[in-house]
């Protein structure tokens, strides 16, 4: 076959010219480390790369909740091991407060400490988050979320927590209403008290559930009765009698009814009257507080009254100590979930990152080698095209 | 047989000689000559005398000068090189486009989940103005990098037209050069020889019309060369040639098509009658390609911004008011076809509008809409990017997430209107919420569980599905049994609703959506109430952020929806690429074929020049002989 020598000289250049943008493209590649620099080089890889990319972004993101969130259940734990410290000071307080030798003046300066340590444990439950917020915010505080009114402490915000995603847990705040405002009063069962009007000294202690099965949820009034001349206690069920009637009073004898026991100590006198109503999930902190603090104030509180006020105080001081407890366990135990999601991120991180790779990162070997191989083609390409093109029949005619 | 005889033979081979000499250092002359054929001197005998012992030659004759030439090729090799020059056309402007999509860091794909990501943070911090600033800086950024992809493509569609343009000029200015030559190669046919050089600058010339634009020709007896376009249309007949029109699409005024104008008559050549050429492939890409990276642009921009948007309008500001919109998109088109029927004054009669119902169910499409003619109350929709046809719609219908609204005039048989949902929606993507402190990041029902709650049940998430047609109250969930049979109150205590909470199913009301998790025991209550502190929830701030993992854009999320029109570009140019050096390696070879048969080696001239060179020499020696011989005879006579 002829070959027109302008043609030849044509498509000897087009493929000097493809060879050379195939090794421009093989240097691109090298020296960016990509397998793929355009859709069209891997269009599946590409998606695929896009993909892992947005994901990885995702993560980084997920990840900043999870720290902030950390963050956050880091503060409110420590504040709830805080606030747990002052309550056992509280506590030890109250113990010292019910010492019987003690005089108003005496009392009075327990009251005081008392006093402070509300007052410390306030600001603790009006903690800032440190980015504006509050710790202890639940769902939208906009000023405190615990306001000090003259009526008692009363809630500013919006209870519940506030979460950061909606996929995972992890709140940003603590349902401080239900952690400061909402142990269970009482023994958790049932919350003894004792009238106010009582005249008598003595007072009833907290009782405690002697059988489980038989305990009804109701009303009780435990009243001290005059039964021929001996004194004795009468248990009223919301209002009817019960098996504890006209049983003689000794100072410390287990008064037990409907799987409930109680002790009733000091000296009452006839017509006194305590009462044992449900536990309800609304003990007060504060109000507890509160309550001792009014009666160790009093300098005209007899005995009983201190002592029952001592003994309630006490009662209400390890409902709510136990209620920290278990918040301050909770906020742990967030913090180990937001550990696992962290290290599930890391995982899922690495995850996108090695899919990336995967799809659009070049394999340096190959490419060297392929690389080499071209530019030797091309290299022998261009020795053949110098020395074939030298070649005519002109330079033989002479 | 006589010295004079002689002589005149010497000089007819000499003569026949020189013009060979001639004709091969013409044919060196021209090697790089585009379109040159290689010519040579036809030679024959010149005949014989009869002097009684025989008939005796007398000499050679030029005939002619022929070039070779070799139809069928030339054919071939303009068909592939049209062929050719439409893949090479479409694959650059794919290029192009490919660049509209990057990925990674400066993709849409980043850009969007950016916007996601800078909710989360506001949810961490909802009333924090600088993170709520970062969140207008991304729906910024998505809307200027949506922006300037519209204009990407536009530019590509801007300079599509102007290459139309400047091939259909190269057209004509060419088919008018043609049939100059016609008459030209009439004229000089007539004088019995055929014109070499013109008919090889005429079909250099059918080889450059048909790298713009695919022809087909036809031989006629004289001579001349009729070259027809299209279906058939005549571009060059004898010695008249017609223009080549670039005419907008009557279904698209915004894109450009050809038209024929012959004789004043102007007839609008299908974009799929053309065929092949360079023309040819920009319409082509103009058809598919690029109507299809608009609409995927649009569909996402159009998925993402009014989910974006109706989730502000969920949720509260700062101000405790519902969002204001975040951004502001161009809107859906429904253009009326060309042809369609108008009134006395020039407007068109009937009237179609579409407006979009469901963000996330649109589709990355055209439409085509025309009236039924088997019914004349609904009309056939047709999908363009698939060629779907829908069961016949009526007026108010909703497909493919917009709805239809026809009239106040119904169009009528034969007309028929281009419906374009979301090609437009990036060109005009503004954002409009310009305060910070109207991002609608708190949710405006707060859910609260009752500290008596006995069971476990916890608000995994209270989520606004709806605006309520009741407006936001104050209701309580209560408990009504162990097995999750429950009453909603309202504020009043009286009943709105009852039902049975089974795990993992949110309880619904009045477009509000109750997900728990734990079990709640009979008794337990949860208080459903407008939010109090708004700059403090973060509940719609959530919301936003899991639009990342919701199926916005056609049901897939916007990040896979983002990979796929990667994947669909990158599809593309690949395939683009492919036809591309498929075609050309044809055309080249064609090309190739076509010159080793017609085409000049210059070896082989070589080789003709010693061997004509020769023969002149060969003659000249005749002469001198005949020279010798004659001075002889005069010699012998002079004594």
């Amino acid at each position: 076959m002829r070959v027109s020598t302008a043609n030849r000289y044509e498509a000897t250049v087009d493929s000097l010219q493809q060879r050379q943008r195939d090794m421009a493209e093989a240097q691109t590649a090298m020296t960016n480390g990509k397998r793929i620099n355009k859709p069209s080089d891997d269009p599946t890889g590409a998606a695929r790369a896009e993909r892992a990319y947005l994901s990885g972004q995702r993560i980084a993101s997920e990840q900043r909740s999870v720290d902030a969130s950390r963050n956050a259940m880091t503060l409110a734990e420590a504040a709830l091991g805080q606030a747990g410290e002052l309550l056992q000071s509280a506590r030890e307080t109250l113990v010292a407060a019910g010492n019987g030798s003690y005089s108003p003046a005496e009392r009075q300066a327990q009251a005081n400490q008392l006093g402070n340590l509300r007052s410390q444990l306030l600001a603790l439950a009006n903690q800032g988050n440190g980015a504006g917020g509050f710790l202890f915010g639940g769902q939208g505080a906009t000023t405190i979320p615990f306001l000090d009114t003259p009526a008692g402490v009363v809630p500013g915000g919006t209870g519940g927590q506030t979460l950061l995603s909606s996929t995972e847990l992890m709140p940003s705040t603590v349902d401080g209403q239900a952690i400061w405002l909402s142990a269970r009063s009482g023994n958790g069962v049932f919350t003894t008290a004792a009238s106010p009007a009582n005249a008598g000294t003595g007072w009833i202690d907290a009782g405690t559930v002697s059988d489980p099965a038989a305990l009804t949820g109701g009303n009780y009034d435990v009243e001290v009765v005059d039964n021929n001349g001996v004194l004795s206690i009468s248990v009223l069920r919301n209002g009817n009698a019960t098996a504890v009637d006209n049983q003689p009073y000794r100072a410390g004898q287990a008064i037990t009814v409907d799987g409930m026991t109680l002790h009733l100590k000091g000296t009452p006198v006839v017509g006194d009257r305590f009462t044992v109503t449900p536990s309800a999930p609304d003990l007060d902190v504060f109000e507890a507080l509160d309550r001792s603090i009014a009666v160790l104030k009093d300098p005209a509180a007899n005995p009983g009254r201190v002592a029952q006020a001592v003994n309630a105080g006490l009662r209400d001081m390890d409902a709510v100590m136990g209620h920290m407890q278990a918040a301050r366990a909770e906020a742990g135990s967030m913090l180990n979930r937001l550990d696992a999601l962290d290290g599930r991120n890391q995982d899922r991180a690495v995850w996108a990152s090695t899919v990336q790779a995967d799809a659009e990162d070049l394999d340096m070997l190959q490419a060297i080698s392929t690389f080499q191989n071209q530019q030797t083609g091309y290299q022998a390409a261009l020795q053949s095209y110098a020395m074939v093109q030298r070649m005519s029949l002109f330079d033989y005619v002479k | 047989m006589t010295t004079s005889s002689l002589m005149s033979l010497g000089t007819t081979a000499l003569y026949a000689a020189n013009a060979q000499l001639l004709t091969t250092s013409n044919n060196i002359a021209n090697a790089n000559t585009p379109g040159y054929s290689r010519q040579s001197v036809e030679l024959s005998t010149a005949g014989s005398a009869y002097n009684g012992s025989g008939y005796f030659g007398r000499g050679v004759t030029v005939s002619t000068v022929t070039r070779a030439a070799n139809m069928f090729l030339a054919q071939q090799a303009v068909a592939t090189g049209s062929a050719a020059a439409a893949d090479g056309v479409r694959r650059d402007m794919l290029s192009q486009l490919e660049k509209v999509f990057a990925s990674g860091e400066a993709g849409l794909g980043q850009a969007a989940t950016q916007i996601f990501n800078a909710f989360a943070d506001v949810a961490t911090n909802p009333s924090d103005l600088a993170a709520r600033q970062a969140v207008l800086g991304r729906l910024e950024d998505f809307a200027s990098l949506a922006r300037s992809s519209s204009d990407q493509i536009e530019s590509l569609q801007a300079n599509l037209v102007h290459d139309v343009q400047g091939g259909l000029a190269e057209v004509n200015t060419l088919a008018t050069e043609m049939a100059k030559l016609n008459l030209a190669i009439a004229a000089a046919t007539n004088r019995g020889h055929s014109p070499n050089e013109l008919l090889d600058q005429r079909d250099e010339l059918v080889r450059r019309i048909g790298s713009q634009f695919q022809v087909q020709t036809v031989q006629s007896p004289d001579q001349t060369v009729a070259v027809y376009v299209g279906n058939g249309q005549t571009l060059v007949l004898g010695g008249a040639s017609f223009k080549l029109v670039p005419q907008a699409d009557p279904h698209d005024n915004s894109r450009i098509g050809v038209a024929i104008n012959i004789g004043g008559q102007i007839a609008q050549l299908p974009t799929d009658a053309i065929g092949e050429g360079q023309v040819a492939g920009l319409l082509r890409f103009q058809q598919n390609d690029l109507a299809d990276a608009r609409n995927r642009l649009g569909q996402l921009v159009s998925g993402l911004g009014l989910a974006l948007n109706n989730q502000q309008a969920l949720g509260l500001d700062l101000q405790g008011q519902a969002g204001s919109p975040l951004f502001k998109l161009q809107g859906p088109q429904a253009l009326p076809a060309g042809d369609n029927a108008r009134d006395d004054g020039g407007n068109y009669i009937a009237s179609v509008d579409i407006t979009i119902a469901d963000p996330g169910a649109l589709v990355a499409s055209e439409y085509r809409l025309e009236p039924d003619a088997a019914n004349g109350a609904q009309y056939t929709l047709t999908r363009l990017s698939d060629g779907k046809v829908f069961p016949p719609v009526n007026d108010g219908d909703t497909v493919d997430g917009f709805t239809i609204t026809i009239g106040p005039n119904a169009p009528a048989p034969g007309d028929s209107f281009l419906l374009k949902p979301v090609s437009n929606a990036a060109a005009g993507l503004t954002v409009v919420l310009k305060n910070p402190r109207g991002l609608a990041a708190a949710n405006p029902m707060t859910g609260v569980t009752h500290p008596a709650n006995t069971g476990t049940a916890t608000i995994a998430a209270l989520t606004v599905e709806a605006a309520p047609a009741s407006g936001y109250q104050a209701m309580t969930l209560r408990f009504t049994d162990d097995a999750g049979g429950y009453e909603l109150l309202d504020a009043g205590d009286n009943p709105l609703a009852t039902g049975s909470f089974s795990a993992g199913t949110p309880i619904r009301h009045d477009g509000l959506a109750l997900a728990l998790n734990g079990l709640p025991r009979s008794g337990d209550r949860i208080s459903l109430a407008p939010t109090s502190h708004p700059a403090a929830s973060n509940g719609n701030a959530l919301r936003f952020d899991d639009l990342a993992n919701r199926g916005l854009i056609d049901g897939t999320t916007v990040a896979d929806a983002y990979a796929n029109v990667l994947a669909d570009v990158g599809v593309r140019v690949q395939g683009a690429v492919a036809s591309a050096d498929n075609t050309a390696a044809v055309a080249a070879r064609a090309r190739a074929e076509l010159s080793a048969d017609v085409g000049v080696n210059l070896d082989e001239e070589a080789a003709r020049l010693i061997q004509f060179q020769q023969s002149y020499q060969a003659a000249a020696k005749l002469l001198q002989t005949a020279q010798t011989l004659f001075d002889a005879l005069l010699s012998s006579v002079s004594r």
